[in-house]
């Protein structure tokens, strides 16, 4: 740990931080240590707790107990506003701009100088430029407004917006998901600057290649618990991977065998409004295809798409040799399923029940004449509870009171429930507990093994290569390459993903 | 108790929040009776200290609930858009145009002109203009068209008259005690018009006189009924075809369509209200909410059977339906309901229709209160509509409202509104405790609702 520095090099220093949510223990007793002109990545699984200890940080949450020293000083932010004027930045993956407004009024938005009650426009734009200038980007012009940068240059804004407040600590969160690999090696250079003024930088990401590449030390969070904490020259990737999932890699990927059959979903060339773009591929029963690619690469258009709720500009797509019709109830009726990436927006209805939410998409058992049996449907929602293992009071339980695992379960089981013979899972493991996890990689590869077809889209690599029998990787919304998983290794996954098309 | 839950897993939910969920459950049910109790107890307390203490009366009980049975039918439709995630402020001027319109059907005596292209007042109307054109004509002119007109216009004039009369007579035969006299006084009545009709050379002078006593033909009523609340499920479904069609927010659309409705209601009355003779208003509809003892079958007017009759059978669709759960799941999220394969926009064109219906109804309602089709007179109306979803505790925001809860909110209104009447307050401070209501009932709403979410 950092018990050889020297205690006068260190500005941040939380120590026994705990927060609870209702019944749920979100962090306990954390402790996390930033030095001054150090990057600090800070790592772990979704729901591990990494945002409820930057929150904590930021001020936008406040922890039950714990102790919070920043620069020697005790810091207890009552508000984000409070965090900043603190010296405390956040650079979230979501920036935070006004897009209708400039560089210039962004960066100085809520902090503007005024004389006489007036904007003093000058003495603003001297501090436009001096932030600007030190990141090295003399060339943003202040008065672009925001919607025309690209988002590595509009998160340049938001780090400049940092520097003019006199930050002493940035935050940066999943800072290169959305960005091209030129924007990202852009994004380091800066972030080496800052480091090496003297700012203390906490730096979160899911890509251990790149926290090798820039940080210095980590943090390993695991359930609301810190897991480990060390330099990073001495860790193996092995290490950090196993101090994340809290296992071996094979109690967390069970097996089950499955064998791909005949031809059930066919894609031909189809293409939406803007993504996907040109896809292929053909599906069989039995077998998991796995893709892979970035944030905005295409993949959930290209399952929306497939699924009929964005529409088919060209192509077609085939079910067990039947064309389904243009819209989701067609598709689920030729025996498409899909689980949506996003279970709060668009997944479940988070404040009906479990019983509503897995059967929406499919009454019919329980309806005579459009009137419900409800008995029965209880029944048959009690037994599928059991079947998934859906942690719940019982089928009348709203979703939103349930865990984000159960969550996911439940919109597993309305798939299932309906019949899908073709699953679509969008990121189905994000934000789950490690636990769940396994159990759906169990769940997948037995639905494979009872002749279902899944198509898997994850932003994890290792999931991937430990569930699929084949992997695709798509970028601009076109499906790069699809091989068998045993020919790829994470390296070339990420190459293919972050290829920039010379078209 | 949430601690020990949590030693076993963070997962496991306990007992306890079994419980708290049932009630919830119940509170949400319970929350706006509960409120409704005391705003009564309230009042009567009030009463007996400050007035005549008639207020807790079975009688005025009574009066109260028939006064919002207009508001609480037309909110029954209302909870299922709102529980849909929308908004119908088109409800209070489409009452008042299904009200207008079957003010016309009935005025118009819409059946028998539907089948002879012309009615009793009509014909009447038309011989005297014939008349009165031919009495300031040359001599020429009468003797090329306007003699044939007259002659043509009093020939179809007698052919109604007499059909009327067998009409007259055979209801004459079939009456009983003073029923039986009126009866026979009109047809005593027709059949000196149609003596004079006759004669070619009377001039006929159209007064209430020579309209008095005409009756409707006896499929007229049901055919006006059917032309009001036919109107109210027209305006919906155009609702909800322009909600759906142009995707624009329903608050936007309904307002442009309470417009709408309005405008087309005074095309339709030419801006005079319209008011159908005596003889033309079926007893059952002038009496649908009335006090009257003749107009009550155990103890209430038909309008609050209606009530009850639409209420319970709008929970069980609500309830136990596959429409219903679409209505919910739309209501909460439909996004979602969208991935489940719902068909959105025939669920969201049905529910706007059924609002409609209902304000057809509602609309009924209003028109048998004051027997007037009056289209300015829903102007501000779906504001109290919409107010009594709210208090009983429907959610603007989508996926919440039930019947009961509508119900309790409409006749906590109606209470307020009789008891600031009862107590002698002057309607300034009867309008500020309503709108207090509503206030109240939303903040502890959202209190609650906040208090989930933590």
């Amino acid at each position: 740990m950092g018990g050889t520095a020297d205690s006068g090099d260190i500005l941040l220093h939380m120590q026994g931080v705990t927060k609870h949510f209702g019944p749920t223990r979100a962090l306990h007793r954390v402790q996390l240590e930033v030095r001054r002109g150090e990057v600090h990545a800070l790592i772990g699984e979704n729901g591990a707790g990494k945002s409820t200890l930057m929150k904590v940080l930021s001020g936008a949450v406040h922890a039950d107990s714990g102790t919070i020293h920043l620069d020697g000083d005790t810091y207890r932010p009552t508000s984000p506003h409070a965090g900043q004027r603190a010296g405390v930045a956040m650079i979230y993956q979501e920036l935070n701009l006004a897009p209708h407004l400039s560089v210039e009024d962004n960066i100085m938005l809520g902090q503007e100088l005024r004389r006489f009650g007036l904007l003093d426009r000058g003495a603003q734009r001297v501090k436009v430029y001096e932030a600007l200038a030190t990141l090295g980007h003399p060339e943003l012009s202040p008065s672009t407004l925001v919607r025309d940068l690209s988002v590595g240059a509009q998160q340049l804004v938001e780090i400049a917006r940092a520097l003019v407040m006199n930050a002493r600590l940035i935050v940066f969160d999943e800072p290169t998901s959305s960005l091209t690999q030129q924007d990202a090696q852009r994004l380091f250079r800066v972030i080496r600057k800052l480091r090496d003024s003297g700012i203390g930088i906490v730096y979160i990401s899911h890509f251990l290649e790149e926290i090798r590449e820039i940080c210095q030390r980590y943090t390993v969070l695991r359930d609301g618990e810190v897991a480990g904490t060390g330099e990073l020259a001495g860790a193996s990737e092995k290490q950090i991977v196993a101090l994340m999932v809290g296992r071996s890699v094979d109690e967390l990927f069970p097996t089950v065998p499955h064998k791909p059959g005949d031809v059930i979903l066919s894609l031909e060339s189809i293409s939406g409004p803007e993504s996907p773009r040109d896809v292929s591929l053909e599906l069989r029963r039995g077998e998991i295809l796995g893709i892979a690619g970035l944030v905005g690469a295409g993949r959930t258009e290209l399952l929306r798409t497939v699924f009929g709720l964005d529409a088919v500009k060209f192509g077609a797509i085939t079910v067990a040799g039947v064309r389904p019709r243009p819209h989701p109830h067609g598709r689920i009726r030729a025996g498409l399923g899909l689980v949506s990436e996003d279970r709060k927006t668009e997944g479940l209805a988070q404040k009906r029940s479990i019983a509503d939410n897995m059967t929406y998409s499919r009454l019919g058992p329980y309806s005579r004449f459009g009137w419900l049996n409800l008995a029965k449907r209880r029944a048959a929602v009690d037994q599928w509870m059991q079947k998934v293992q859906i942690k719940a009071p019982g089928p009348d339980a709203p979703v939103s009171s349930l865990s984000g695992g159960n969550q996911q379960k439940v919109a597993l089981a309305r798939v299932l429930h309906q019949e899908a013979e073709v699953l679509l899972l969008d990121e189905p493991t994000r934000g789950i507990d490690v636990g769940t996890k396994s159990e759906i990689y169990r769940l997948m590869g037995e639905l494979a093994a009872q002749g279902k077809a899944i198509i898997f889209v994850s932003s994890y690599l290792p999931e991937l290569l430990a569930v699929c029998d084949r992997i695709g990787v798509m970028g601009r919304g076109r499906l790069r390459e699809v091989r068998p998983t045993s020919d790829w290794t994470e390296e070339q996954v990420m190459a293919c993903a972050v290829r920039s098309d010379t078209e | 108790m949430s601690t020990d839950n949590r030693r076993s897993s963070k997962n496991e939910p306990s007992e306890a929040v079994t419980h708290n969920q049932r009630l919830e459950a119940l509170w949400n049910l319970l929350g706006p009776v509960i409120a409704l109790v005391c705003v009564v107890a309230f009042f009567a307390i009030a009463d007996m200290i400050f007035a005549d203490g008639t207020f807790a009366s079975w009688r005025n009980m009574r009066t109260v609930i028939v006064q919002t049975c207009v508001v609480a039918i037309a909110a029954l439709g209302m909870t299922v858009i709102i529980i849909a995630k929308g908004i119908d402020l088109s409800a209070g001027t489409a009452l008042a145009l299904c009200a207008t319109t079957l003010a016309w059907g009935l005025r118009e005596d819409a059946a028998y002109r539907a089948v002879h292209w012309t009615n009793f007042a009509n014909a009447s109307v038309s011989l005297q203009e014939a008349q009165e054109a031919r009495a300031v004509a040359s001599e020429k002119q009468r003797l090329v068209y306007l003699d044939a007109l007259v002659e043509l216009r009093r020939e179809r004039l007698l052919a109604v008259a007499r059909g009327k009369l067998t009409q007259l007579a055979a209801a004459a035969e079939s009456a009983q005690g003073p029923a039986r006299r009126k009866a026979s006084a009109d047809v005593r009545a027709m059949e000196q018009r149609i003596e004079k009709l006759k004669d070619p050379e009377f001039q006929l002078k159209v007064d209430p006189n020579w309209l008095r006593g005409v009756p409707n033909s006896p499929w007229t009523a049901p055919v006006a009924v059917l032309i009001g609340v036919g109107t109210g499920l027209l305006a919906g479904f155009f609702n909800g075809l322009l909600k759906s069609s142009l995707r624009i927010v329903p608050f936007i659309v309904t307002l442009g369509t309470a417009s709408i409705y309005l405008g087309l209601g005074n095309l339709l009355s030419g801006n005079v209200p319209i008011r159908p003779g005596l003889d033309q208003v079926p007893d059952w509809i002038s009496g649908i909410v009335s006090n009257r003892a003749d107009a009550l079958y155990l103890g209430f007017p038909l309008g609050v059977w209606l009530l009850i009759v639409l209420s319970v059978v709008l929970a069980l669709v609500l309830r136990f339906t596959v429409f219903g759960r679409h209505v919910f799941a739309i209501g909460s999220n439909e996004a979602t309901a969208r991935l489940c394969g719902i068909n959105v926009t025939a669920t969201r064109i049905a529910v706007y229709t059924l609002g409609g219906l209902f304000v057809g109804v509602a609309g009924l309602c209003y028109f048998g209160r004051l027997s007037t089709g009056n289209p300015t007179a829903g102007v501000g109306m779906e504001l109290g509509i919409i107010a009594a979803v709210t208090i009983g505790g429907g959610s603007l925001s989508g996926g919440r409202g039930t019947v009961i809860g509508t119900l309790t909110g409409a006749l906590t209104v109606a209470v307020i509104d009789s008891g600031c009447n009862q107590l002698g307050l002057p309607d300034p401070i009867q309008l500020i405790v309503v709108g207090a209501a509503i206030v109240a009932a939303a903040a502890i709403d959202r209190w609650r609702q906040g208090g989930d979410e933590e």
